[in-house]
């Protein structure tokens, strides 16, 4: 991936064992609008702020939360077009398995592709990580589902959460709840 | 070879900063401005209109050869504001992706499809540590089957957003966004006439300035004519007249 010249990590440990760039990536994420999303009994909501930078912006050529299948959407926190390359990839994995298995992905696996692409711009050369967390909900055979996906590629799946501005408001209220 | 995430580097390729930003990305917006020009696009009912300084450094240089105004196809027009290397590059390149879109799928590529390209090669960009962001805002323009007249702004940092009435780039941006905010406000339809001399007296006004038709670039496309245009300097200046007069 990339030039030849860059054929080393961007992304290396400091020498307290962490890796900078990714925290970097969480800071641009916290940065970034709320979102935030709530799993029921027989379905999930995910919702996020629209804030456009001006009101001469069509907001109708803007769609913050996109469907990968069509039984499965995802909404992000952080860079806009960072999320248009996940969303792209993701849909193409989706097609993919679906072109192999003959069914519909589960939200797992899916969540498990994404990841693995989030992560593997953590290591490889030349690149940088993705500045996004992504709320991926999905109802499959096993149900309804949330997960959050991180910049680092790690994931887990939520009854709640949210992410963004306010983190720590919104996740108080939703604990409560 | 261990690079220090931060240590100065975050400002040579794009790499988060610790505040998670992309210092790269933000210097592209900064390279934009310093071109020192500045556009203003105007969405009517039924066409759209772009307009563009034309500062020709050098009065021995052929006037006709400096441009920022390039026709994507015979339908899509995109007025590329900032350095003028990167929007060259910028435009052969999507000159040649309209066209494949053409063979490929059999019909036109639509205004914001292009956008989305653009915006999503401005994206590998601020990702991969090889090429530099491009340090280009085009605003694509065109008329869509569908949806009409169609007008798309795109960024170094690969965010692209559609227009309803209005938009600027470069160095008096700002500006006139405020400018252009408030004659929006009652959501006006503009006419083919409106358009145009909407998008000219904005510019004038924010730069504080009253043109002469080879000072400015107009570029228009109408719904009964969808076909990208730049306009001569004799239909440039029948606008500039009927500014004056109406002023």
């Amino acid at each position: 991936m990339g030039d030849s010249q860059y054929s080393f990590s961007l992304t290396t440990f400091s020498p307290s064992g962490k890796l900078v760039q990714i925290e970097h990536a969480l800071t641009a994420v916290g940065s970034g609008q709320t979102s935030l999303g709530i799993k029921a009994a027989n379905g999930v909501v995910i919702a996020t702020e629209k804030k456009l930078p001006s009101i001469l912006v069509d907001e109708t050529s803007v769609q913050k939360i996109q469907c990968l299948t069509p039984n499965i959407g995802v909404v992000y926190s952080g860079m806009g077009p960072d999320f248009r390359v996940l969303v792209r990839k993701s849909r193409k994995q989706a097609e993919q398995y679906h072109r192999l298995y003959k069914e519909p992905i589960p939200v797992t696996q899916l969540v498990r592709e994404t990841a693995a692409v989030m992560q593997e711009f953590t290591q490889s050369g030349g690149v940088r990580p993705f500045g996004v967390s992504l709320l991926v909900a999905g109802y499959d055979d096993n149900g309804p589902q949330l997960y959050q996906v991180d910049p680092s590629g790690s994931y887990f799946s939520w009854k709640a959460s949210a992410m963004g501005k306010n983190v720590s408001n919104a996740k108080t209220f939703l604990e409560k709840r | 070879m261990s690079r220090g995430s931060g240590g100065g580097y975050d400002r040579h390729i794009t790499i988060f900063s610790p505040e998670g930003r992309l210092f790269q990305v933000e210097y592209a917006f900064k390279a934009v401005k310093a071109a020192g020009i500045t556009s203003i696009g105007v969405r009517g009912k039924d066409s759209v209109c772009v307009v563009t300084q034309k500062k020709v450094p050098d009065k021995l240089l052929d006037q006709t050869s400096v441009t920022h105004l390039f026709p994507i196809t015979k339908f899509l027009g995109l007025l590329a504001t900032g350095m003028t290397a990167d929007a060259r590059t910028l435009v052969q390149q999507a000159r040649n992706e309209a066209a494949e879109f053409r063979f490929r799928y059999g019909y036109e590529m639509p205004v914001d499809v292009l956008s989305k390209w653009i915006a999503d090669k401005s994206q590998v960009y601020t990702q991969h540590a090889y090429m530099r962001p491009l340090g280009v805002v085009a605003m694509v323009l065109g008329i869509d089957e569908e949806k009409g007249p169609q007008l798309y702004k795109c960024d170094p940092a690969g965010h692209f957003y559609g227009h309803k009435v209005a938009t600027s780039a470069g160095s008096k941006e700002q500006e006139a966004i405020n400018f252009l905010e408030k004659k929006m406000k009652n959501d006006p339809a503009f006419t083919y006439e409106e358009t145009v001399q909407t998008a000219i007296s904005a510019l004038q006004s924010v730069l504080q300035e009253d043109f002469k038709a080879t000072e400015i670039e107009v570029g228009v496309v109408k719904a009964d004519n969808p076909v990208f245009r730049v306009m001569s300097t004799e239909e440039i200046d029948e606008h500039l007249t009927a500014i004056s007069e109406r002023d």
